[in-house]
């Protein structure tokens, strides 16, 4: 009898967590679609409201870590497994690099040019390892609370990682096949500074050859429009 | 309830739901305080009034929201853009009736180059927002009809 009791409180348990995890996923994500979406339109010309939704969010993960007494070698801050990690996205990112740059040359062609460095992209890297973060440090952990590690969980990461990349469609298919195999590897050897290393690799091949008629600027959301409303 | 149950429960973050519903209310109260703010902006109020004179459309408009501001008016006759001017003229009635704090709101629309016959004319009130990227238009009252004969407008009921 009382065996019956633990088991359907620990199932209840279970659940909760699950729901509560499921929860946290929507949150992080409707912030950064009101990011993505909402400011722009709504309060062109003061881009700075995008900290609100982005401060909430920052403080919801890091309560959350500590609630969940994640540490920061737990999320992938860590050094120990990094070359293992390197391993396992060094190859998918080399071809995808070499992909991109082979399409860009023939899309472009006789047009094919190297684009100059723009000074933006010296805060690529940070920027690459904060998404990073985001994606696979918090997102995918909550989603292996969801699901458990696999398929789903992995699924669901690279749905969300293509969810913020719309409306650009080129985006969100490269988004979704790379966030695919980025949470494959951060469920196999968490390690945010590889991930960050490979998204920063593809990132900087799109900003240097990736035709602008394909790629917007890389732009998402409502500024993917060019529009500045 | 066994100690195993006991410690099970006590592994769930407590903190957390709480967190996400004030993370959800200050999110959703940031959106809104955003929306009320934007349609303030993109759309402030324009009190006006379309009146058909001899020789021309007359009237005065006022953003209600910036009373001090002129407000650029479109005259569209037959729904189709005739003129458009800046709302400057003297109108000491509109700060007599409180609607604005100075009188140059007022507006005429010289008509010589529409044929004769029974027309419709609608004032719009421009509106310039977000750093003159957004322009948006309200009608300032209702449609008035005018008869045009020899060049002179006499106002008809529709």
């Amino acid at each position: 009898m009382e065996g019956h009791i633990h088991k359907s409180t620990t199932n209840a348990v279970v659940l909760q967590d699950r729901s509560l995890a499921l929860w946290e996923i929507v949150s992080v994500s409707v912030s950064c679609l009101i990011g993505e979406w909402a400011i722009r339109p709504l309060a062109p010309g003061n881009n700075w409201f995008v900290l609100v939704p982005a401060l909430l969010a920052m403080a919801l993960m890091v309560l959350s870590h500590l609630e969940r007494n994640e540490t920061l070698r737990d999320i992938g801050f860590r050094l120990d497994n990094l070359f293992a990690a390197a391993r396992l996205v060094a190859i998918p990112t080399l071809v995808a690099v070499i992909i991109l740059i082979a399409g860009a040359w023939l899309v472009s062609r006789s047009e094919f040019t190297v684009r100059p460095l723009r000074a933006r992209l010296l805060l690529a890297p940070a920027w690459a390892l904060f998404q990073q973060y985001a994606l696979q440090g918090f997102i995918n952990r909550r989603a292996q609370i969801v699901f458990g590690p696999g398929i789903k969980s992995v699924s669901l990461v690279a749905l969300l990682f293509c969810l913020f990349h719309l409306p650009s469609p080129f985006l969100a298919i490269l988004t979704f096949v790379g966030g695919f195999a980025l949470a494959a590897a951060y469920q196999r050897r968490p390690n945010l500074y590889a991930l960050a290393a490979a998204h920063f690799a593809v990132s900087i091949t799109l900003s240097f050859t990736a035709p602008t008629s394909f790629t917007q600027q890389l732009r998402v959301g409502f500024k993917y429009f060019g529009l500045s409303i | 309830m066994s100690l195993q149950t006991m410690k099970l429960i006590n592994k769930l973050p407590g903190r957390l739901v709480p967190a996400l519903l004030v993370k959800s209310l200050l999110e959703a109260l940031f959106l809104i305080t955003l929306i009320i703010l934007f349609a303030f902006d993109t759309f402030p109020p324009i009190r006006g009034s379309v009146e058909v004179a001899p020789y021309g459309i007359n009237g005065w408009a006022v953003n209600t929201i910036k009373p001090g501001a002129r407000v650029e008016v479109q005259l569209f006759i037959d729904q189709k853009l005739t003129a458009r001017v800046e709302a400057s003229n003297s109108r000491p009635d509109v700060v007599l009736a409180g609607f604005a704090e100075d009188e140059w709101h007022g507006y005429h629309f010289p008509l010589t180059s529409i044929g004769n016959g029974v027309h419709q004319a609608r004032v719009y009130g421009v509106h310039e927002s977000g750093a003159a990227a957004r322009r948006t238009m309200q009608s300032i009252g209702d449609p008035v009809y005018f008869e045009l004969k020899n060049g002179i407008l006499t106002e008809v009921e529709r």
